[in-house]
């Protein structure tokens, strides 16, 4: 019997502990890699925007060519 | 009539490609840990009390494995001291580099014989649900580490020779920085 509820511990000891955990687990596992990406995606955003500045600023300080 | 002329200027990457490469090997590879502690974190909680760990088995080493942890979490912050140094002190940055390393070796060979302490006192792969779990989360983790360290020792000795480490010092960085944030959420999880 011992050997059959262990083969599943999720759904085979059926306490309150193992439920709680295998929901917050659940949880953590579900939404982890959507903030995950979303972090490297807003990273990546950020950094675009900061380069497309300094290029701007850039481009400002810089002297135009002289006219042909 | 006169028109200025605004030569267009070079486009920069936004992040290293070895940057962006690793961060997403290191999502996925996050992914890899979160999944195994889940298993673990579950199993653990239906555990018949009294049985976690088995009676008979050896506990774990805390303290030792905390001795360990902080030379890791070192390594770590002086690797980030280095990422500030390198654009302005090379010279400076290198050896930080090599003692970050040295710090990340001395965490794989201590960790290497713990399990040599830990296999000899009966904890074994089979011998139990948590020798089990411990060697197989704990030795990724390990996996890992090593091949970090062989990513870092490159561009150690890319430094040392002068030669420009240019995206795989950052690339590396990242790697390391993954294996250093992944290592106390292990050692809280598993050896408590």
């Amino acid at each position: 019997m011992s050997a059959l509820f262990l083969a599943c511990s999720v759904c085979g000891a059926g306490q309150e502990g193992t439920e709680t955990s295998y929901v917050v687990m659940t949880l953590i596992v579900s939404f982890l890699p959507l903030a995950m990406i979303g972090g490297v995606a807003f990273w990546l955003w950020r950094a675009a925007k900061q380069r497309d500045e300094a290029i701007e600023a850039e481009r400002n300080t810089q002297p135009a060519s002289e006219p042909r | 009539m006169s028109v200025a002329m605004t030569a267009p200027l070079p486009q920069k990457p936004v992040v290293p490609n070895a940057v962006l490469g690793t961060l997403i090997f290191v999502v996925a590879e996050v992914m890899f840990f979160v999944g195994m502690i889940s298993a673990f974190t579950i199993s653990r909680s239906g555990a018949p009390a009294g049985t976690w760990p088995v009676p008979g088995q050896p506990m774990l080493p805390k303290d030792a494995t905390l001795v360990n942890t902080i030379a890791l979490v070192a390594s770590g912050l002086i690797l980030l001291v280095s990422q500030v140094l390198h654009a302005k002190k090379k010279g400076a940055a290198k050896w930080l580099v090599l003692v970050a390393w040295l710090l990340g070796a001395g965490f794989v060979v201590l960790q290497g014989q713990e399990w040599a302490r830990l296999i000899g006192a009966g904890l074994t792969l089979t011998s139990s649900r948590l020798g089990a779990f411990f060697y197989l989360i704990v030795g990724m983790h390990g996996i890992h580490a090593v091949a970090a360290l062989c990513t870092l020792g490159a561009v150690v000795l890319r430094l040392v020779r002068g030669r420009p480490a240019g995206g795989l010092f950052f690339g590396a960085q990242v790697f390391w920085y993954f294996v250093v944030l992944m290592w106390p959420i292990i050692y809280a999880r598993v050896y408590f």
